[in-house]
């Protein structure tokens, strides 16, 4: 469902407006626990777990990572596994290759989650079907114009990419059509320092593309066996100026891990609508073994398809690079450096990805 | 020079003489009741210079609104469709014009309008809250005239005259909007590439037979239509009928028989995507009454009656709109119910001082098939998880009973002060639907079914009543409190659009409100108004929500203050100032956050309604220019200048918290109105 209705009505909507305010939040939900992960079906399949206590809601301090915490994934045969904490993702972390036959990972199968505090506390999931995953036909694109504020604050018409996804909407053997998922990469390639380009220096800059909205389609709400769906749009910018490549994770989910999302998703993905449903607290798939003890978050299972798109330039209107050549960077403003360098800019790297082909 | 002068009869035209009591507030004998002054409606700042009732409404003790845009309104913090709003007979399922600005109401259509706020007399039934009463006024049985009103937004205009004079009359209102221009002007394109539109429109005759007798057929309309940017849309219409039949059956027996038909229709477009879809609800009633009024020989007073209505409620079909959209359609199966009821009420003055009035409803509610229904394990708890199947059954699917004793007792203790009390028991067969702070046009109605049982309430009042200065100051002070069973509650992120199963959305749990109401007034004078103010409580207990304990209701505003203060230089001219002020209502916010391995941030709300809005206040101004003093003229005109929302004041109708990436989590206000609004309205009568 679109969001509807508020940006009418009539007069009104000239001098409606949506403004900051102070709001007084107590600070006393430190204390509570969340354990929010997944395990992907791959080559190889991963599994990433965080278990923290919750910060406060303006983010005056950060997550607390219950430091000692025993994680270990199970599979409803007996099998399983530890997952050790792994630093450079700050997060319990473990790839499991495909033939490991201390611990499958197999569809159709049922996993769990168990954690144990270093003060003792138990914590596990739901039993969650780790379901097919059908694999996706193409990555569609469009070019479309709308209505957006420019940098002097004056309305103007802008380029937007809509990016759709067509796939079938069950796998084989799935009786109908089912539940999806999408996680979403994009990496554009910058070249040089912009304002005088040295071609010789490359740089692969993973960038983030909306971190406010999660990607779900129901589809059992939607006819045949096929759709193109749309998945979101982006600004057309200095992103798209050399050359980008978007990678989407297609996943299946069971119906609980689905409708958590879906309401996860009406939390973070917030209009300002007179008519929107009102918050809730979102009950997870993670229980506490002391049964008065809330705890937050879910874990999932899932096999994750990957398809990919190179889009060109040429595609998208050949958009201006980041810096204008005419422009001469002020190596002092932390926004131009990388015009001065493109390691400068954020997760960026001179390391081709191997799935880079043009 | 003398004259003889020679006795001569000749027949006068009839005169009717309608007018109130001074002390009609103390002779009274219900309590809890608002009688809206019409005249001074027309006077009240109003939004783009529209009159409206329900505004008025909300300046009076125990009725309030959630904000601007918000449709219905709340009474002694009771919800939306609590309220049963009658059109004469007729029931209206919403009274609202452009999604609440403006209410359904042409007012120059209205002859009176009472709202009983919580102790309602026995003829009266099916709404657990309150009755709003609206009487529509006859046309001129004599002469033609016409009336009409020009503003910024809408025009009205009102024809009437005798087809036999003296016998009859017609009645003829429109009202209509021609919003376009006023979207042109906006920044963004495309709320300028959007329409919006209303009309409603009265048809009234009555026939004055020669034994007193009167026939009233009447007739209403109304639609309202939006499309925004050519991407999504919504319209929803009214369409009611009635005839009535007024006969004296003897010196003191009256009878009053009505036939009421009334459809409403609302429908919500999304035109663009996969899921273009066309979400449609309806509800139709016919409803039929006769009541009898019977005056005793020591005065007593006695309404007794029956009254039947049969629903017809098309719940939400989903639908695909134009060749793209791969929605599923889902049409749901119609629900029917038949409530029934018999009432009696009868009034006695015991003594000059002490009058009571005791009645009982009866009433009988059937769910009727055919109709799927689904089994579930646990009846109590019905869920997705444990449907255990269905079941198509046919006929009377399901029963409830309500007894319901209304009483009210009047002690006139002097002239100018009385104490009043009343009770009354009621019960509510159907509900809207909308798991949102205001109800949309297009929220669905639900019967009561075997899973949905009807919603019950006692509801409490005892106050005092106090007049001065020759009754030219009124004032009261009222306690009142309310018990509900069997309250319609929502669960977190309850999913009810096409839902068939939509009991396993619902929870059902007790509500409480309880209060003071206090208002002051001064009739007349030049310097003439009123001082309303509640101070109050609204309350739920539901299983499930909020660990079981009491949690403030959506329409729970402690706090709530209306001024009203008129400068009458002289009849023409008049300037208002009319203040109000409200606490916060509850909302529920986040608390806290927790992160995920890909980095986004997951908020943490609190329990239901544990934190509140900034409060509310505004100041409108209107000034008054009215019609001419000279009785013969043809043509006659009055200026209403009103700015609404004098100082601006970007009162927050919702608070929001957003996130955005990177970023901590922040609060935001959502303001309908962010600015003075002022307007003209012309109004014009020819005769």
């Amino acid at each position: 469902m679109k969001k509807i209705f508020f940006l009418l009505f009539l007069p009104f909507i000239f001098s409606s407006c949506l403004e900051e305010i102070e709001f007084d939040i107590p600070d006393d939900q430190r204390d509570k626990i969340a354990i929010q992960g997944k395990l992907l079906k791959g080559n190889p399949s991963i599994v990433e777990i965080t278990v923290t206590s919750l910060f406060d809601f303006d983010g005056v301090n950060n997550p607390n990572r219950q430091a000692g915490a025993v994680v270990t994934l199970h599979r409803r045969n007996g099998q399983q596994i530890e997952i050790p904490y792994f630093i450079p993702r700050l997060s319990h972390y473990l790839e499991i290759e495909v033939d490991n036959p201390d611990f499958e990972i197999e569809e159709n199968k049922e996993y769990q989650l168990r954690v144990e505090l270093a003060d003792s506390r138990k914590y596990e999931s739901d039993w969650e079907m780790l379901l097919p995953t059908p694999n996706p036909n193409k990555i569609e694109i469009d070019v479309v114009q709308k209505q957006g504020f420019g940098n002097a604050n004056t309305v103007e018409i802008q380029d937007y990419l809509e990016v759709y996804i067509n796939t079938p909407l069950k796998a084989n053997g799935a009786s109908e059509n089912q539940y999806f998922f999408w996680e979403k990469e994009g990496v554009h390639r910058l070249t040089g320092g912009l304002s005088s380009p040295d071609t010789s220096k490359i740089c692969y800059v993973n960038h983030s593309i909306s971190n406010d909205k999660l990607l779900l389609a129901n589809g059992k709400t939607i006819s045949g066996d096929s759709a193109s769906i749309f998945l979101f749009d982006t600004r057309i910018d200095y992103r798209f100026a050399q050359g980008y490549y978007l990678t989407l994770y297609q996943q299946a989910m069971t119906q609980n891990a689905f409708e958590y999302f879906e309401k996860i998703d009406e939390l973070i993905d917030r209009d300002a609508t007179i008519f929107q449903t009102p918050a809730g607290r979102v009950r997870g798939n993670i229980f506490s073994s002391v049964p008065s003890e809330e705890v937050f978050g879910f874990f999932y299972v899932a096999q994750s398809d990957t398809i990919r798109l190179f889009i060109e330039p040429q595609d998208v209107g050949s958009p201006a690079l980041f810096c204008p050549p005419e422009v001469i960077p002020m190596a002092e403003t932390f926004d131009n450096y990388p015009c001065v360098d493109c390691l400068f800019a954020l997760n960026s790297t001179l390391i081709k990805p191997d799935y880079w082909v043009e | 020079m003398a004259l003889k002068l020679r006795k001569s009869a000749i027949d006068l035209e009839e005169v009717v003489v309608e007018a109130e009591a001074p002390d009609a507030n103390i002779d009274r004998l219900e309590i809890g009741v608002e009688q809206i002054d019409m005249q001074q409606i027309k006077k009240l700042p109003a939004v783009l210079g529209e009159t409206d009732i329900v505004k008025g409404l909300l300046l009076h003790p125990g009725v309030s609104t959630i904000g601007e845009g918000a449709i219905g309104f709340n009474v002694r913090g009771g919800d939306v469709d609590q309220n049963l709003i009658l059109q004469d007979n007729g029931v209206l399922f919403n009274t609202s014009h452009a999604l609440g600005f403006f209410s359904s109401f042409n007012t120059e259509m209205v002859k009176n309008v009472e709202l009983y706020k919580g102790n309602i007399p026995a003829q009266y039934g099916g709404r657990i809250v309150s009755v709003l009463d609206v009487q529509m006024r006859d046309g001129d049985f004599n002469k033609f005239k016409m009336k009409g009103g020009i503003g910024p937004v809408s025009s009205r205009i009102s024809l009437e005259g005798p087809l036999q004079k003296g016998k009859n009359s017609v009645l003829f209102g429109l009202r209509s909007s021609y919003t376009d221009w006023v979207l042109k002007q906006a920044r963004n394109l495309e709320v300028q590439n959007s329409s919006a539109f209303f009309y409603d429109a009265n048809f009234r005759f009555t026939q004055r037979f020669k034994n007193n007798n009167s026939l009233i057929i009447s007739a209403y309309s109304s639609d309202d239509s939006f499309d925004y940017n050519e991407t999504f849309g919504f319209d929803y219409n009214t369409l009611m009928g009635q005839i009535n039949y007024k006969s004296i059956l003897g010196k003191d027996i009256s009878s009053d028989f009505s036939l009421v038909a009334s459809q409403y229709q609302s429908s919500q477009f999304d035109y663009i995507g996969l899921d273009a879809s066309e979400l449609q609800n309806e509800v139709n009633l016919i409803k039929a009454k006769e009541s009898l009024y019977i005056v005793g020989k020591n005065g007593e007073e006695i309404d007794v009656g029956l009254s039947s209505t049969l629903y017809s409620v098309k719940v939400g079909n989903r639908l695909p709109f134009g060749e793209g959209s791969q929605v599923i359609p889902k049409e749901l199966e119609n629900e029917k119910g038949l409530e029934s009821a018999i009432f009696l009420n009868a009034s006695w003055i015991f003594t000059t001082n002490l009058s009571i009035s005791g009645g009982l409803r009866l009433v009988n509610y059937m769910y009727l098939g055919p109709k799927t229904i689904f089994q579930y394990e646990d009846d109590e708890n019905p869920s997705l998880t444990n449907t255990t199947g269905t079941i198509l059954q046919s006929g009377i699917l399901n029963t409830y009973w309500s007894i319901e004793p209304r009483f009210s007792a009047r002690l006139k203790l002097n002239p100018t002060t009385a104490i009043k009390m009343g009770y009354s028991r009621t019960a509510q067969f159907i509900n809207q639907l909308f798991n949102s702070d205001s109800p949309t046009p297009s929220s669905q109605y639900q019967l009561s079914t075997p899973y949905i049982e009807p919603s019950r309430s006692h509801n409490f009042s005892v106050g005092v009543f106090k007049n001065s200065k020759d009754n030219n100051w009124e004032s009261y002070i009222e306690l009142y409190g309310r018990a509900i069973d069997r309250l319609v509650e929502y669960k977190d992120f309850a999913q009810l659009i096409a839902n068939e199963q939509i009991e396993t959305e619902l929870l059902s749990g007790m509500g409480r409100s309880y209060g003071m109401e206090l208002s002051v007034k001064k009739k007349k004078g030049v310097y003439n108004g009123w001082l309303s103010y509640t101070l109050s409580r609204s309350e739920r207990q539901v299983q499930g929500i909020s660990n079981n304990n009491w949690y403030p209701s959506n329409f729970d505003q402690p706090h709530n203050l209306a001024l009203v203060f008129n400068y009458q230089y002289n009849k023409r001219h008049t300037f208002t100032v009319n203040f109000n002020y409200s606490t916060g209502r509850p909302t529920t916010a986040p608390i806290g956050n927790y992160r995920t391995p890909d980095g986004l941030i997951i908020p943490v709300f609190s329990e239901r309604n544990q934190f509140r809005i900034p409060d509310y206040h505004r100041l409108d101004l209107a000034y008054t220019l009215g019609m001419g003093y000279r009785k013969t003229s043809k043509i006659k005109t009055s200026w209403t200048f009103s700015v609404y929302n004098f100082y601006g004041r970007r009162n927050a109708f919702s608070v929001y918290f957003t996130q955005k990436p990177y970023a901590p989590t922040r609060a935001n206000k959502l303001s309908i109105l962010g600015s003075a609004f002022p307007a003209v309205t012309a109004n014009f009568e020819i005769q």
